[in-house]
């Protein structure tokens, strides 16, 4: 889906009217949103110990979800969010795995009260579900359900849970299909239907999802998990109800978010006014001789206690990399979460300062119906990171938090669906997207990136181990590792992803799906004079290997040109990805996908890391001596690992020297 | 006032200054980017993992202070975009 009407920018600042009369939604009254705002403030000791009961409520659930879904995604990617929310569906407490949802969440809430208070009505023990990519979410996954809370009847409260489920009957396995191109393709999409009704579950409601994806069995945990979350905070609202009384709560809900607001507001003025702008690029529509690139512009301005986001960005993609309207705030908030309102609690206040444009019809507020399940996601979030980053240089006090934009770019079997060795259908997703590099600090903070060290947007996640892995899925690994050569190389360098290869066994049906992103150009930049991230590690599919006869033999295929090698021994073929491809099959011992991640960005010239850093680098394997010698120009022996201190000192001024000598001012003069 | 990992905004004269040299590139009105050298490099001339000029859209706009060659910056850009004015902290004009 592709359009060539010119953009229209427009403001997002989402807000409710004050004003609005109490209407009855069947179980209670919902009141006026004035009637909510205006609450008596809580003693600061009252305030102090209600939101840190509230929190803990919205952890304590967030940990029951992760204990009952038996998903990795969930499990290990911590791909789990918890909120309790105001009347209205504001975002009041958050317990946060998925930094996406900061803010799109609320959005479900808005919806069911728009759709069922009416009529059938809204009462208590009702759990809605919702997973509209175009109404409160990010894409079809993402799976949510809320609960009201009523007392004494009024809706004082909703709660809501959230995971990232991974099957949802779209026309690959995986839920993020590269073959889409309409959001029909993605897989059922639940309006906020009432999957259990005044505390009975509605089996035919849910019978209605399990018969519309690959993988019941997961399916149906996760909803169980989303439900034990909300089962545990109700029981946990209602007892502080009872021991602090309902004004006190109903107050602490509302006092939360403008606490939040007024954190935030005061950060934004301890920093200095000023703007400051990044683009970066999507390449994803291959073509000839070059992909056509698809870029994202964005302008960020910082003006007393309020900060604009002003974004400019081509059009839909032919593919499954956009967002919708709620998928580019997510993506936003990932970066205004993690790096500037880390200290912030979580909720709606936050967000209030922040002034978002964004044109209509773009690949990252793209039209209805736009295929969105992989998004647009990385840049968006790399972009408002990078721009945070440089603005609080501006307060020593925030020096150390800054933070360059993680890893971003992949090459890799990301996905995967078929029969289990078990002989049930699944579909599911590959645990390294949660082992990528962390971005750069600096001196006064946390130096390097972390290797491997976990996602972005989720950042608690970890990584299953390789043989659990294998216990439970049809795949054996033939190598798991971190990337050589493409961390972003600096001052301080990025951290470096992982790499990996797949084959798989036991069952006699498997097929794996793709991510492909920046595989073609290094769509972002690093930070203050580092080099961009290398690309991904080059994806290959390689097939008809012999490789039972290779294990009997004891050995094990490590590098992608020893199954270049492979295959030709063994008349197969070698495939390289390098573009969305769609779900391949794959033969049971015979074929292999390999691939991976991007490293992250640095901060800073690598001329000026010393020597015996780079060494470790190399030690390491995060470097190459070559790598080393051309980019930081520290030249090391590689048969006794030392560093040439004097190689080292001739190399840098070399470099210097060509600097010097083909630099010039931009428009001519030298 | 400091603004970058190189770069200071003198709180009284408002000029841009390299922390590590001294030099100065400009008022803080002014883009410091046209006061610096840049080098335009496509990005297989960096070692490393990095996309073959002929299926590159994209290529390396390096910029260094004059004093010191401290490389600044490495945009990833199209090849005739202008420097990108992405640090501009509001400050007066001069004289003002």
């Amino acid at each position: 889906m592709t359009t060539t009407a010119q953009p229209q920018k427009v403001l997002y600042q989402y807000e409710i009217p004050l004003g609005g009369k109490r209407t009855f939604i069947g179980g209670g009254w919902l009141p006026g949103r004035e009637e909510v705002t205006n609450y008596k403030k809580l003693s600061p000791v009252d305030f102090e110990i209600l939101s840190y009961r509230m929190n803990s409520i919205a952890n304590e659930a967030r940990q029951a979800i992760l204990r009952v879904s038996g998903s990795p995604v969930v499990a290990e990617g911590g791909e789990a969010l918890f909120a309790i929310y105001d009347p209205h569906g504001l975002t009041s407490s958050l317990a946060c795995g998925l930094l996406l949802h900061t803010a799109g969440s609320q959005g479900n809430v808005r919806e069911v009260l728009d759709v069922q208070g009416q009529a059938p009505g809204i009462y208590d023990g009702d759990i809605f579900m919702m997973n509209e990519p175009s109404i409160g979410g990010y894409h079809a996954c993402d799976q949510w359900t809320g609960t009201p809370i009523f007392h004494d009847g009024e809706l004082v409260a909703w709660l809501g849970s959230l995971t990232h489920t991974s099957e949802t009957g779209a026309i690959e396995p995986g839920g993020m299909p590269s073959s889409a191109k309409s959001l029909l393709d993605e897989g059922y999409r639940v309006q906020g239907i009432k999957v259990q009704e005044r505390g009975q579950i509605n089996r035919a409601a849910i019978n209605c999802l399990l018969r519309s994806t690959r993988d019941p069995a997961y399916y149906v945990l996760d909803l169980r998990a989303r439900i034990a979350g909300l089962n545990v905070a109700k029981e946990r609202f209602q007892a502080l109800i009872k021991r602090y009384g309902i004004d006190k709560v109903k107050a602490c809900v509302e006092q939360n978010i403008d606490y939040g607001e007024e954190m935030a507001r005061a950060k934004l003025r301890s920093l200095a006014d000023g703007t400051w702008r990044m683009v970066s690029y999507l390449e994803l529509e291959v073509g000839e001789p070059k992909p056509r690139l698809i870029k994202i512009n964005v302008e960020m301005t910082k003006k007393g206690d309020e900060l604009t986001l002003d974004f400019d960005a081509s059009g839909p993609n032919p593919n499954y990399y956009n967002c919708y309207i709620n998928g580019a705030f997510g993506l936003i908030y990932v970066a205004i979460a993690s790096q500037l309102f880390w200290e912030t609690p979580g909720n709606w206040g936050y967000i209030k300062p922040i002034r978002t444009y964004i044109p209509q019809n773009c690949c990252i507020n793209a039209p209805y119906m736009t295929p969105v399940s992989r998004c647009a996601a990385f840049p968006v979030t790399e972009s408002v990171t990078d721009l945070i980053g440089d603005l609080i240089y501006t307060n020593p006090k925030y020096w150390p938090d800054i933070n360059a934009p993680w890893q971003r770019n992949c090459i890799a079997p990301v996905f995967w669906g078929g029969l289990t060795q078990f002989g049930y259908p699944t579909g599911s997703i590959f645990s390294e997207s949660w082992a990528c590099g962390t971005g750069a600090g600096i001196d006064e903070g946390r130096g390097d990136g972390c290797d491997t060290g976990g996602m972005m947007m989720t950042v608690e996640s970890s990584i299953s181990d390789v043989e659990m892995f294998e216990l439970q899925s049809p795949f054996l690994y033939l190598w798991r590792r971190e990337g050589k050569d493409n961390a972003g190389a600096g001052r301080w360098r990025g951290g470096a992803s992982i790499t990996y290869a797949v084959v798989p066994h036991n069952s006699p049906y498997v097929m794996v799906g793709w991510a492909v992103m920046g595989a073609l150009i290094d769509p972002t930049q690093s930070m203050s004079g580092a080099y961009p991230p290398g690309l991904p590690y080059r994806g290959t599919i390689a097939r008809g290997l012999n490789l039972v006869d290779v294990w009997k033999k004891g050995q094990i295929p490590q590098t992608v040109q020893e199954l270049e090698k492979l295959a030709k021994e063994s008349g197969g073929s070698v495939q390289v990805v390098n573009a969305p491809v769609p779900v391949q099959f794959v033969a049971t011992d015979k074929d292999v996908a390999a691939g991976g991640f991007g490293g992250a960005k640095g901060i800073g010239d690598p001329l000026d890391r010393e020597p015996e850093r780079v060494l470790a680098d190399i030690e390491n394997r995060i470097f190459s001596v070559e790598f080393a010698r051309n980019v930081f120009g520290v030249v090391v022996d590689s048969r006794t690992m030392k560093v040439d201190l004097a190689a080292t000192e001739k190399a840098r001024k070399d470099i210097k020297a060509e600097r010097k000598q083909r630099g010039a001012i931009w428009g001519g003069k030298k | 006032m400091r603004i970058h990992y190189y770069l200071d905004l003198d709180d009284k004269t408002h000029q841009i200054k390299c922390r590590k040299c001294g030099h100065v590139f400009c008022h803080g009105s002014e883009n410091y980017k046209l006061h610096a050298p840049r080098v335009d490099k496509f990005p297989d001339e960096v070692y490393g993992v990095r996309p073959p000029r002929e299926t590159s859209n994209v290529i390396y706009h390096e910029y260094y202070c004059p004093g010191c060659y401290t490389m600044l910056d490495v945009e990833v850009t199209e090849p005739d975009a202008p420097p990108m004015w992405d640090i501009q902290i509001a400050v007066p004009p001069p004289g003002k």
